[in-house]
């Protein structure tokens, strides 16, 4: 249990998707202009991200990783390199499903997610979670907390990014720096206060 | 004409990483050193100059319904094979780009090309469209990455040009440059700069010179 | 998202499918294909990767030399299998890459390297694994041929974050191990103890990879009493080199 909580501290914070592994970033950038839909993204990418890792997780330890095929009489077999193919077609899926489920069961909810959900399928951050999982060797319950934590890690990057641009959007800057530019530079400082944090 | 602008237009006016805000991650994550910046730059241009080419090829027959996920599939093929292939013959420098090199597959450059333009353009136009937004990347990727290693750690491609203090010379790195962050302030000013060049260009020549492009 | 195909046409169910279908094959084929060739060059680089790492622990010196030095280096070593539990040898030859933790009842065996000069040990190199920040760590240690002192460690393979815990692979910090003693003159294992004001077991962690440093000395301090019974029975086969800790305690104070 001590394990699992650290693992979901290291996730949100020391090493945040966003600001230490620099992943989701164009997403991150071109869609935190707005306080409310930060919130609608970061919730969107929190309930994926807990969803996919694990059930990546279980894809790769029943199919794909050395060994897994034993019980087919073929555990010589290591597909993991078809692991990148698989993820994403698993997260697509999930995404989709999700989708569907949401507006036929949850609609309020779909209203408020429903428009950030196709843009999340071709987020590396999504990927990227999925990757390293499989890298770092978790299992069920550790990847079930890992993509809680880096979901949540990531949600809380963009809104923190959000709430700071609206601020600045009335502000003074010199032409050229305004919107992208500033955006790169206060993304820098979230990042650095997140490095801040750093010990492995 | 059009061909040249194709391939041209890319690399700075229309650059993938300043201008169009694409595929950012990498060119993020993977600039602390130039080596393994410069080889992450031949992979996305491999995987870009492949995906325009086979997808312009198949513009004609692609059926709308399953274009996306067909897309993403001849895409993720490319990547492995790219993975594989660097996991050969540079296995050192694939190990320090950990995930980063299957994560090609998400970035959005090689979609986005895919997208708006190889499935309207003939092969030939798609393989200059892909080398010049290649380009565009690399220019942006290697530029951070030089920056990053000369000022954090004194060299350039592990070569010493500022002795450090701690091998006895004279130069105080600056950490910094090795972190994160540092890759966000240098692309941030980069913009800043390029952007107020091209303002200036803008009030003397008059040509509309960013297009906003998600 | 849905612009219009250049030149599509009405779509038919079949033709999608065949199309489809058709596409799969060929990036199957593809992939298949690449990774069937390159596999085997991948399999050679791993293992020139792994005798790199035992004959770096066994002589520091060879850790950047070329693969083909390396790998004279490495067949001049001894390799036995040696069952964990006892110390008594299986085999002569090491056939399979193994670590203390997958050895059970069933398969007991792990590879130890011997280098052995004029009879005498020169030096053992064991494998270690541990659990690291994130991942396994596996590494090689080599103990001089007193049987009680670090030669040096090298680190093989693990997938700590990149920048941070992958600092375990820093010669600066790896180069600290060379000649710190293992055990007190009571034959305690002492070697990077937490507290260790005495100089010759100490083991500073790293600034900013605590978890990682600290994780590496964990496993070196674990395996130490895992492989107990092979350095006991290590004493016993080489009695000119110093024997083992727990015998040399009453004999030899500091």
């Amino acid at each position: 249990m001590h394990d699992l909580i650290t693992l979901i501290g290291q996730a949100i914070f020391t090493e945040n998707l966003a600001l230490v592994f620099l992943l989701g970033m164009c997403t991150y950038l071109a869609i935190s202009k707005r306080l409310t839909t930060a919130l609608g993204l970061g919730a969107a990418m929190l309930v994926i991200q807990t969803i996919t890792v694990p059930l990546n997780n279980l894809v790769f330890h029943t199919l794909l990783a050395p060994g897994a095929l034993d019980w087919l009489g073929q555990g010589e077999l290591d597909l993991s390199f078809l692991k990148l193919v698989v993820f994403i077609g698993v997260i697509a899926a999930s995404v989709q499903i999700l989708d569907i489920v949401l507006l036929r069961f949850a609609s309020p909810l779909h209203q408020a997610l429903g428009a950030f959900l196709p843009l999340l399928t071709v987020n590396c951050a999504l990927l990227g979670a999925s990757l390293l999982m499989a890298q770092r060797q978790l299992d069920l319950v550790q990847s079930l907390a890992y993509g809680f934590g880096s979901g949540f890690g990531w949600a809380l990057a963009i809104c923190l990014l959000a709430a700071l641009r609206e601020r600045l959007a009335a502000s003074n800057l010199p032409g050229g720096l305004q919107g992208l530019g500033i955006t790169f530079i206060i993304a820098g400082l979230l990042a650095l206060t997140v490095a801040g944090l750093g010990t492995s | 004409m059009t061909l040249r602008r194709h391939l041209l237009d890319p690399i700075l006016h229309e650059n993938p990483v300043t201008v169009q805000i694409l595929g950012l991650c990498s060119a993020l994550a993977v600039s602390r050193t130039l080596e393994p910046a410069l080889i992450m730059a031949a992979a996305v241009t491999a995987v870009l100059v492949y995906s325009n080419l086979v997808i312009s090829l198949l513009r004609h027959v692609l059926p709308g319904s399953v274009r996306l996920i067909l897309e993403m599939t001849i895409i993720a093929s490319g990547v492995i094979v790219v993975d594989e292939v660097l996991k050969t013959y540079a296995p050192a420098i694939a190990e320090t780009l950990t995930v980063f090199v299957g994560l090609i597959i998400t970035n959005c450059i090689v979609l986005g090309r895919a997208e708006s333009f190889a499935l309207r353009n003939g092969p030939l136009h798609s393989i200059a469209d892909a080398v010049g937004n290649g380009i565009g990347y690399s220019l942006i990727l290697l530029t951070v990455a030089a920056i990053r290693e000369l000022v954090g750690t004194g060299s350039l491609f592990g070569v010493t040009l500022l002795p450090t203090l701690d091998a006895g010379g004279w130069y105080r790195p600056n950490h910094l440059m090795l972190y994160a962050p540092s890759a966000f302030f240098l692309i941030g000013f980069l913009i800043w700069g390029l952007r107020a060049l091209a303002a200036r260009h803008v009030a003397t020549a008059s040509t509309p010179v960013t297009r906003g492009q998600r | 998202m849905n612009m219009p195909v250049a030149g599509s046409q009405p779509e038919s169910l079949p033709k999608t499918l065949a199309i489809t279908v058709l596409i799969a094959a060929c990036c199957a084929t593809m992939v298949t294909a690449a990774v069937l060739t390159l596999r085997p060059m991948q399999a050679a680089y791993a293992a020139i990767e792994r005798n790199r790492a035992i004959v770096a622990a066994s002589n520091p010196a060879l850790a950047e030399a070329g693969d083909s030095a390396i790998v004279t280096a490495y067949l001049a070593l001894q390799r036995h299998l040696v069952d964990l539990r006892t110390g008594a040898d299986i085999d002569d030859v090491d056939t399979v890459e193994r670590w203390p933790s997958e050895a059970d009842a069933s398969r007991p065996g792990v590879p130890v390297y011997l280098r052995v000069r004029d009879g005498k040990l020169d030096c053992v190199v064991l494998p270690l694994d541990g659990k690291g920040m994130w991942s396994t760590l596996y590494a090689y240690l080599a103990l001089e041929g007193d049987l009680a002192t670090v030669r040096a460690l090298s680190i093989y393979r693990h997938e700590e974050t990149p920048g941070i815990g992958d600092r375990i692979q820093d010669p600066a910090w790896l180069a600290q191990w060379h000649g710190r003693r293992l055990y007190d003159s009571e034959g305690n294992v002492r070697l990077g103890e937490a507290d260790a004001v005495d100089a010759d077991f100490y083991i500073d962690t790293i600034t900013g990879a605590t978890v990682t440093s600290s994780a590496a000395i964990r496993m070196v301090r674990a395996s130490l009493d895992t492989y107990q019974p092979i350095l006991q029975s290590l004493a016993t086969r080489f009695p000119t080199s110093r024997s083992t800790p727990k015998e040399t305690a009453g004999a030899t104070p500091p």
